[in-house]
């Protein structure tokens, strides 16, 4: 097996697991504004955030510089594919923002904390899918 | 007026008998770049065209052309 056979295999394989990770992220923020929002879930919340945003970044090809497979699952396709996504997120995340910022005008009871957690579930939720599509589409 | 880099991988990598896979490795990136290269969905880098253009033995301005 070439090292482009094991990238695509690795690339498949992260694909599937964005998309797990973003409904995870999707179902622990469900239950932490509806209720269940202890510690523990918030904890959860927070931790599968910050996993999410390490996923959005090349880390394993900064790790390991000489790996092939590294280098072949983070090259100029996927570098755009991951810019691409990245944007999107970004502009999820404003206009989360600005929705509640509209929001607030009907609701003053709107929090600080509920803000953040949606603004950021949005803006890395949406780079992850959008990531997970493009790869998805390249790949076809 | 919209422009486009329009290219004839596909057919000059079927001429050299290269599959999408033999080619990405020829030139050191993923089969999923190929593709979209291939496709018109990715345009690549001065660099990945000088590279592709030499594995495949054509020059770069016959194996890509700005359609508009």
């Amino acid at each position: 097996m070439t090292a482009v056979d094991i990238a695509e295999r690795k690339a498949r394989f992260r694909v599937f697991g964005l998309l797990f990770l973003a409904a995870l992220t999707c179902a622990v923020m469900v239950l932490v504004r509806t209720g269940g929002g202890t510690d523990f879930t918030q904890g959860l919340w927070l931790g599968l955030l910050l996993g999410c945003a390490l996923n959005l970044i090349p880390i394993k090809r900064w790790l390991r510089l000489n790996s092939d497979v590294m280098r072949l699952l983070d090259d100029e396709g996927a570098r755009a594919n991951r810019q691409l996504s990245c944007t999107i997120g970004f502009w999820a995340a404003v206009v989360v923002a600005l929705g509640f910022q509209l929001l607030s005008h009907f609701n003053s009871a709107i929090g600080g904390e509920e803000v953040g957690q949606f603004v950021a579930t949005a803006g890395i939720v949406s780079a992850m899918v959008a990531f997970a599509l493009l790869e998805l589409r390249a790949a076809r | 007026m919209t422009e486009r880099l329009a290219n004839r991988i596909k057919s000059e990598r079927e001429k050299a008998a290269l599959t999408q896979a033999a080619l990405a490795e020829l030139v050191g990136v993923s089969r999923k770049t190929i593709n979209t290269v291939e496709n018109g969905v990715f345009t690549p880098s001065a660099t990945l065209a000088i590279k592709l253009a030499q594995a495949l033995n054509v020059p770069v301005e016959q194996l890509f052309w700005i359609e508009r």
